[in-house]
This record gives C-alpha cells, sequence and structure tokens, in this order.
C-alpha cells in the first residue's frame, strides 16, 4: 500500500481534508504503523509551533490608542475617484465640442467660381479684350453666369 | 457595509497581534496598527468598496511589517531583536521569545506570513484570501514551513517538543 503524503497529513490535522480524503487517511493509518506515527508527529508540531508563534503575540497591559482622524476630509484634499471623474467628463465635453465643429464643417457650404471666355471670342484680339464670363455653381449645383461688361 | 468603528472594534486586537508576531518593537507596532486603521478610515471615507474588512486588514498588516523588515534590513543589515521587557516578562521568557522570532525571521516573507496566520487559527480559505496562495497549494506550504521552522527553532537552541 502506498503510504500517504504529509501534504495530506497535514491537510486531514488542520481539519481541511474532504470527507473521501479523512477516510483514506482514517483506513490508511489503522493498517500502516509508519503513517499512524507521523500523522502523530505532525500533529505535535503544529500544535508547538502555533504555541511558540503566539508568544509572541501576547497583548500588552495598555490597550494602543487609535486617534481616528476627523470625519470630514480636507477641502484641500481631492480622492483619486474624484479626480478621475473630472477628467472623464472634460474629455466627454472636448470631445462633444470637436464632434459638433466636425459637423459645422461638413454643411460649410461650398461656392465654385471659374473665369472663362466665351465661346464667340475674337482670336485677333489680346485675351485682356476678350470678354470674360465668371460662372458660378453653389453647393446644390446651381450654375450661375456672370458676364464681364 | 460595518462602520469604521464596529470593524475596529471586532479587529484591533488581532492586528495588533498579528503586527507583534511579525515585528519586534513596540513602538513600530503600535504605528503600523496606528498606519492601517488610518488607511481603512480613509478608504470607507472615500466609499471606496472592501469586500471582507478582516482579510483587507490581514492582509496591510503582514504587508506593512514585511516593508518594515525590508526597510531595518536595508539600513542595518539584521532586525534588531527587541531589547524591549515587559515587567510581567523573565530574562528566560524573554531569551525565548527572541529565539522563537529569530527563527521566524529566517523564513522568507511568504513563508513568515503563512507561519503567523496559521498560528492564528484562520482557514485554509482565509490564508488563501489574504496572501494570494493557492487553496490547493496551502496543505504543502503549510507542511514545508513547519519542517523548516522546527529546524530553525533547533539552531536557536530551542527544542519544540
Amino acid at each position: 500500500m502506498s503510504c500517504i503524503s504529509s501534504e495530506l497529513i497535514q491537510k486531514y490535522i488542520d481539519g481541511e481534508a474532504s470527507k473521501k480524503e479523512i477516510e483514506r487517511i482514517e483506513r490508511h493509518i489503522s493498517n500502516c504503523r509508519e503513517c499512524a506515527t507521523q500523522v502523530g508527529q505532525q500533529r505535535v508540531l503544529s500544535d508547538s509551533v502555533k504555541k511558540a508563534i503566539n508568544l509572541l503575540g501576547e497583548q500588552p497591559s495598555e490597550s494602543i490608542p487609535i486617534i481616528i482622524p476627523e470625519k470630514q476630509v480636507s477641502r484641500f484634499y481631492i480622492s483619486p475617484k474624484k479626480i478621475l471623474y473630472a477628467v472623464g467628463a472634460a474629455s466627454i465635453l472636448v470631445f462633444g465640442i470637436l464632434l459638433m465643429n466636425k459637423k459645422e464643417d461638413a454643411v460649410q457650404p461650398e461656392i465654385a467660381i471659374m473665369p472663362d471666355i466665351l465661346p464667340d471670342y475674337d482670336a485677333n484680339q489680346p485675351v485682356s479684350n476678350q470678354p470674360l464670363v465668371d460662372i458660378m455653381i453653389d453647393s446644390d449645383g446651381n450654375i450661375t453666369e456672370y458676364f464681364d461688361q | 457595509m460595518l462602520t469604521f468603528e464596529e470593524i475596529y472594534h471586532e479587529n484591533h486586537k488581532s492586528i495588533f497581534r498579528i503586527a507583534k508576531k511579525m515585528v519586534s518593537n513596540h513602538d513600530v507596532v503600535s504605528d503600523i496598527v496606528q498606519e492601517v486603521f488610518i488607511d481603512l478610515f480613509h478608504k470607507l471615507n472615500n466609499k471606496d468598496e472592501i469586500r471582507n474588512p478582516k482579510s483587507w486588514l490581514y492582509r496591510v498588516t503582514l504587508n506593512k511589517c514585511i516593508d518594515n523588515v525590508k526597510r531595518l534590513n536595508r539600513f542595518q543589515g539584521i532586525e534588531t531583536i527587541s531589547d524591549y521587557k515587559t515587567d510581567q516578562e523573565t530574562i528566560e521568557e524573554k531569551e525565548l521569545k527572541d529565539a522563537i522570532r529569530a527563527a521566524i525571521l529566517k523564513l522568507k516573507n511568504k513563508e513568515r506570513m503563512l507561519a503567523v496566520l496559521y498560528s492564528e487559527g484562520l482557514s485554509y480559505r482565509e490564508i488563501s484570501e489574504i496572501t494570494g496562495i493557492r487553496y490547493a497549494s496551502l496543505g504543502k506550504m503549510i507542511s514545508r514551513t513547519l519542517e523548516k521552522l522546527k529546524l530553525e527553532f533547533k539552531n536557536q537552541g530551542y527544542e519544540l517538543y
């Protein structure tokens, strides 16, 4: 039969073993003197260590005074949470403003103006003497012609 | 949610005891316990949620104690075994406590935390929540830590049983 590990014995001693594990251990130690001895020794070790360490934690005769701060928070103190909320709100505001500006840009009317020469121009005359027409196309696609006088 | 006063009254003795087991100097223990409860007060004041106040207090106390030991080691090389002796203590009792403390200081930080929490009679689940050690690993770790302590106690000239 395979003996039980010290890890399992420790769990058993500390009351952390499962029902199945307890049954297995108790069945085993009833037949294995070595493991039964080990369980006993580990139990004594655990108790002794606890007792030794607990010597260090003895309470003083007087209790330590704890100075509890006043409930109001210093007016200059801003909690990290509040700072985070403020930054978040500011970011949303900036984002909103940028988004609005972008929309305004999108609806800004675009007008194209193209100067042109009339089809019936006189080739013997310089360009400066030629009658010109300014063709204006608005954002809706409407064309307006302005003739030079 | 419990109030600060309720949490304090429920836990201040055990917090003091934990700190005393980790740190030898009584004044340092008082400072640590004070700091822990002031931290708790600020957390509750800021409406920060603490799911399990007891675990939180234990964890913060242990971490502050370990930081204290690290700081002392950095400047002094070894932690000073306290020459603080209460009027109720005999010299033999003080020497015994010094031997126990020296043995505990030989452990790694995690092992020391484990030994102290184990001595408090906490369940494996509670120890796991406080230390972050996996529940399934605790049996093995506790068993090894106890064996290590047995050896250290022997090195200090202290027979456990």
